[in-house]
């Protein structure tokens, strides 16, 4: 008897302390981790999990291979507290890259996200964001230096400003979208026929969900593809 | 040769580091900027704002910091030290800690000004800093006025000055004065960033578009529908001229840009007719590019279901309302925001077929939806 009050005892101690617990989601896949700073490497490709932010929540990053990936999570308040992401190497000048471009295809959770595009080039001096769905007010780094610019078959708004000792370039799409091509070297053709910088080795190309907020619910953020290419 | 080769590299280096070390030098003043010696503040830096990216703000900080008391060394006169404090700014930002933020990116703005005086161009980057922050973090768009009053007198002030960041600058202002409401203050700049465009040896066509196009958009909200038109139209000659050169897929999204403007002049103006012929165009052009099924569609079969609409014809605009809805909840989820205008647009056609009910229903979603994106 005195066993079994023990044994009720624990279990409702046990399960109280699991409604306080966040617990991430199990998911199935190749490959998936809730570590904050998890990362797995397939195929030419790297994807981080990334979580920070005061406030951040859970989140499980999974992987099937190098461009099929994800992130379950759970996230609430304002401010940025992840930017799961994959990343594809290139090291090669704008000038010794006749074309570059990115297929990727997401289904991003609801709430307060971005999808977006990072690229650096000469190691950190330049960074160019293409941000291809913005949810939230969460605004490019510096001025807006074109609005509604056609180039590489979408229309931006481009803005121009330093981040500590690099330069930033972003091109906020006019409309959001979850599937496309990006013609990365259209982009960079814009930059240098702008004269803001002259011919740079592009280093790394890295895509994924800027993400804020889910509104406390469980959310999952999916790049259902991603395909790169470059001559 | 190997001598050649061995300058020539060395050549290179300098003027890279020269680059990468100077603060946003597009535009030269005749006072000239603090030689900046002091080794491992790039490092510092630049792995302040990769442990940012990396998602390690507490890194991010204690880099900074140390840049921070690196410079602390060599007084304040540096430079990099308004970098400095404009990359905290950024990670406070970042870490919602909006006070510390704005005192950082003042500090970058006082630490400057004492560096190099308050008219000197490269004030223009800190100023900017700051402006961007009460834009987008705090919406403050008095402050963001002041200061954008500020770049456009700096840059006015420069014998010399290169005409296209003027413009620019004019344009800026002139934006945020229109989201103020304060109309007869930004047409004149909006005409400036216009004239100055105008005046080169040969002008730059999307510059002499872009401008005309936030005239028109001016115009529309100030409910001078003739400018507004007049400025629409002169830019979509202009893209129509240019298209004859190529008809490539940007060329054909650059008309789209001035049909929507067109389109949306025209709806605000009662000239329904015209609406639905700017939208039917732009919607033709982007099934063309996009595909039947592209969220891009949405916008212009609003446009062109309210057009419709205030031609009484109902049962078309009501079918261009669902399509619309039906891609942006495929293409966007459920709850996405663009959502928001659509279901605003299909309950007045709703209130107006005596549907109230189904209006009711339709609004209350819009609010709904704005509950979940704002928690």
């Amino acid at each position: 008897m005195k066993k079994l009050l023990v044994i009720t005892l624990s279990c409702i101690i046990f399960s109280a302390c699991q409604k306080e617990e966040v617990t991430p989601k199990e998911v199935k896949a190749a490959w998936s981790s809730s570590d904050k700073f998890a990362k797995w490497s397939n195929g030419g490709y790297t994807i981080y999990n990334n979580v920070w932010g005061s406030g951040a929540g859970w989140q499980t990053i999974w992987a099937n291979n190098g461009t099929n990936w994800g992130v379950t999570c759970q996230h609430s308040g304002g401010g940025i507290k992840s930017y799961p992401n994959n990343e594809k190497w290139l090291n090669k000048t704008t000038n010794n890259t006749p074309w570059c471009g990115t297929w990727f295809d997401v289904t991003p959770g609801s709430g307060a996200f971005s999808s977006t595009f990072d690229v650096w080039g000469n190691g950190q001096q330049y960074e160019i964001m293409m941000w291809m769905n913005k949810q939230g007010a969460i605004g490019p780094i510096g001025s807006l230096q074109a609005s509604n610019q056609s180039i590489g078959g979408h229309t931006w708004n481009v803005y121009k400003g330093p981040n500590g000792s690099i330069t930033v370039f972003s091109f906020v799409r006019t409309s959001n979208i979850n599937s496309a091509n990006v013609d990365h070297k259209a982009i960079w053709n814009y930059i240098q026929g702008k004269g803001w910088w002259n011919n740079p080795t592009i280093n790394n190309i890295q895509f994924g969900f800027e993400i804020t907020n889910t509104n406390n619910t469980t959310q999952n953020f999916t790049c259902n593809g991603r395909s790169d290419w470059n001559g | 040769m190997k001598k050649n080769q061995t300058i020539l590299i060395l050549l290179i280096v300098i003027v890279t580091i020269s680059s990468v070390t100077g603060l946003g030098l597009w535009l030269r003043s005749s006072k000239p900027v603090p030689v900046e010696a002091t080794p491992g503040w790039e490092q510092l830096a630049a792995s302040s704002v990769l442990a940012l990216k990396a998602g390690k703000a507490k890194e991010a900080e204690e880099f900074c910091t140390r840049a921070m008391k690196m410079l602390g060394e060599t007084g304040t006169e540096d430079l990099r030290l308004v970098k400095t404090y404009m990359l905290m700014g950024e990670i406070y930002r970042w870490e919602n800690k909006f006070n510390l933020a704005e005192q950082s990116f003042k500090k970058s703005v006082i630490i400057c000004e004492k560096s190099i005086g308050k008219d000197h161009p490269d004030m223009i980057i800190p100023i900017e800093s700051l402006a961007n922050f009460y834009y987008y973090t705090l919406i403050d768009y008095d402050k963001v006025a002041s200061l954008y009053e500020r770049i456009f007198n700096i840059i006015g002030k420069i014998s010399g000055s290169d005409n296209n960041q003027l413009a620019i600058r004019a344009r800026n202002l002139a934006d945020v004065y229109s989201l103020l409401g304060r109309y007869a203050q930004a047409e004149p700049l909006y005409k400036q960033a216009l004239a100055l465009t105008e005046k080169a040896m040969v002008p730059n066509e999307s510059d002499l578009v872009q401008y005309l196009l936030s005239l028109a958009d001016l115009y529309q909200k100030w409910g001078k529908c003739n400018l507004a038109e007049l400025s629409a139209k002169r830019a979509l000659a202009i893209r129509e001229m240019k298209q004859k050169e190529s008809s490539g897929p940007d060329s054909q999204l650059d008309i789209v840009v001035c049909l929507d403007a067109l389109g949306k002049i025209y709806l605000g103006c009662n000239r329904s007719k015209e609406s639905e012929l700017s939208y039917s165009r732009s919607l033709k052009i982007i099934e063309k590019i996009w595909g039947i099924n592209s969220p891009d569609l949405a916008t212009r079969l609003t446009g062109l279901a309210s057009a419709l609409r205030n031609q009484h014809k109902y049962v078309q605009a009501e079918a261009h309302y669902i399509r619309s809805l039906s891609i942006l909840e495929k293409g966007l989820g459920y709850n996405s925001s663009e959502i928001i205008p659509v279901l605003e647009q299909y309950a007045e056609l709703m209130k107006l077929i005596n549907k109230p009910k189904e209006a009711k229903t339709l609004l209350s979603r819009t609010d709904s939806i704005r509950a979940f994106n704002n928690n």
